[in-house]
């Protein structure tokens, strides 16, 4: 058997048992909340990475050249395997090489990959773990941002997924989306539970909502507040925080929750009432009610 | 020699992009830039990010059209155009435009201009303000972008309301007339980019300007 075919036949047994570990962490007791995916990481994987990331220290470094050349072509074909493995990799680095290495690797194959490696981390979104998921929303966010860095053109990556997933959203993947920018995450949204979804064609009704509450919020953060502009938001707010789209709502939770997590500095708490936090607090959708606790 | 010598290696890669003899040699030659300028170093926060900018800036200057678009085109690509960290990237200029503010270089204002119009008019504001102090930008201008930008906004998204055309062009008519070079070049470029929010009075007034910087742009404007 050649070294190639040994390769590919090596490759096909990764992304088996990928599946196999997606699928059954995946798997739903009975009467049980679903559990969501999980990471098992594999030995040789593991292995492959921790050799590639020696080239940090050593950018010449022939093994970890080789080790990288199959990372590699495991990326661009089963990087559904690939992703979760180095998602683990990063988080359980012992040390600053590894911690660092795992960072570029991901740089160098995100950006090399990535739609591929996009697609397959967008699953591990759903993790239970909070610190794994935040470590794949920084990958996903790291590799949106390096060919198309406006928040407004990322966002739309996620469209497909989300419209497919339109009667039961993930949950991770629309913590994602609002991260990235709470205003297209709005628009998206709109789009998506629209009688008839098209893509690009945004409600105009919340357009123009959030084109005033981001207007006054950017006054409100660079102190040119003018009169009657907190009153303007308020009542688009308001209006918002009773809409029938629940994505409606929760762009309300994240308007009132400050500063988006990863940029956009127009969030403004004071844009709020007490009333309008009332009301999301107990919002009929877990996706608004949850994320609205966490303005208490 | 990226690292040692950038401003040896940047007009090497211009040279080599523009003579590139077919879509495969051009392909590399950009994959093999984005290596340098945005690549395995670059996510360390240590890559050659600055030392290639620092060896492309003199090549803004060359008066080979075809050569300055590709040098823009390959500091865009550094600098991440429309990220949301593009603000922080064109602020990497400062320097240069502070050392030069007595003669400032046409191709690296053109390229800031070119970069984010706003930013442009912030970043000059404080460059050529008394005392010049990183991020301080003018508040009167910080305003009057924020009337403009709102403005454009909802001139492309079709939602103008009553009133709104005026407050522009009330703004972009007293930009027209502020000592400030850079403020002056500012109306050009959002007239250049959104005509309907400038009065022929201004197109006029711009036309005359006793800047070269600001005449020489008002032929953009149609």
């Amino acid at each position: 058997m050649s070294h190639h075919t040994r390769f590919q036949g090596s490759l096909r047994a990764y992304f088996l048992c990928g599946l196999l570990s997606l699928c059954g962490a995946a798997f739903t007791r009975s009467g049980e909340q679903e559990a969501g995916p999980s990471i098992v990481p594999d030995e040789k994987i593991q292995s492959l990475i921790s050799r590639a990331v020696i080239l940090v220290k050593d950018e010449v470094d022939a093994d970890a050249r080789t080790a990288l050349k199959s990372l590699n072509d495991m990326a661009a074909r089963i990087p559904e395997v690939l992703a979760p493995q180095l998602i683990y990799h990063s988080l359980h680095s012992s040390d600053e090489t590894s911690a660092l290495g795992s960072i570029v690797l991901m740089g160098h194959l995100g950006t090399k990959w990535e739609s591929q490696m996009r697609q397959a981390l967008i699953p591990f979104l759903e993790m239970s773990d909070k610190k794994a998921v935040d470590e794949v929303s920084m990958w996903l966010h790291g590799i949106d941002s390096h060919k198309n860095p406006s928040p407004e053109s990322n966002v739309l990556y996620y469209r497909e997924t989300l419209l497919r997933q339109k009667k039961t959203p993930p949950a991770g993947l629309v913590d994602y989306v609002f991260d990235i920018s709470p205003s297209r995450a709005l628009l998206l949204l709109g789009e998506i539970y629209s009688k008839e979804p098209k893509f690009g064609n945004w409600p105009r009704d919340l357009m123009w909502s959030d084109h005033v509450v981001t207007t006054v919020g950017w006054r409100a953060s660079n102190r040119f507040l003018q009169e009657g502009d907190l009153e303007k938001a308020r009542k688009e707010l308001d209006h918002l925080s009773k809409h029938e789209g629940w994505y409606a709502r929760r762009y309300v939770v994240e308007i009132l929750g400050g500063v988006p997590r990863f940029h956009g500095t127009w969030g403004n708490p004071k844009l709020g009432t007490p009333e309008i936090i009332e009301r999301l607090t107990k919002d009929s959708h877990p996706l608004v009610r949850e994320r609205a606790k966490l303005l208490k | 020699m990226a690292r040692t010598t950038p401003e040896v290696l940047a007009p090497q890669f211009i040279y080599t992009s523009l003579h590139a003899s077919n879509e495969k040699e051009r392909s590399s030659i950009v994959a093999l830039m984005r290596h340098f300028g945005t690549g395995w170093g670059t996510q360390l926060g240590m890559g050659w990010r600055g030392e290639m900018r620092r060896g492309l800036i003199p090549l803004l200057e060359t008066t080979d059209e075809q050569a300055r678009k590709e040098v823009s085109r390959w500091l865009f690509e550094i600098d991440g155009h429309n990220s949301p960290k593009a603000e922080s990237n064109v602020l990497s200029y400062r320097e240069t435009l502070l050392r030069n503010k007595k003669s400032p270089p046409p191709g690296l204002v053109n390229y800031v201009y070119d970069f984010s119009p706003s930013l442009a008019l912030l970043l000059f504001g404080d460059i050529y303000s008394e005392q010049p102090k990183f991020g301080n930008f003018p508040r009167p201008l910080m305003w009057s972008d924020h009337v403009v930008t709102t403005v454009k906004w909802r001139l492309r998204s079709q939602f103008l309301q009553e009133g709104d055309l005026e407050k522009a062009q009330k703004e972009l008519n007293d930009l027209s007339k502020h000592e400030g070079w850079y403020v002056r070049r500012y109306v050009v470029e959002v007239a250049a980019d959104a005509p309907k929010l400038v009065t022929a009075e201004i197109t006029e007034r711009l036309k005359k300007d006793n800047h070269p910087l600001v005449r020489e742009r008002v032929k953009l404007i149609k």
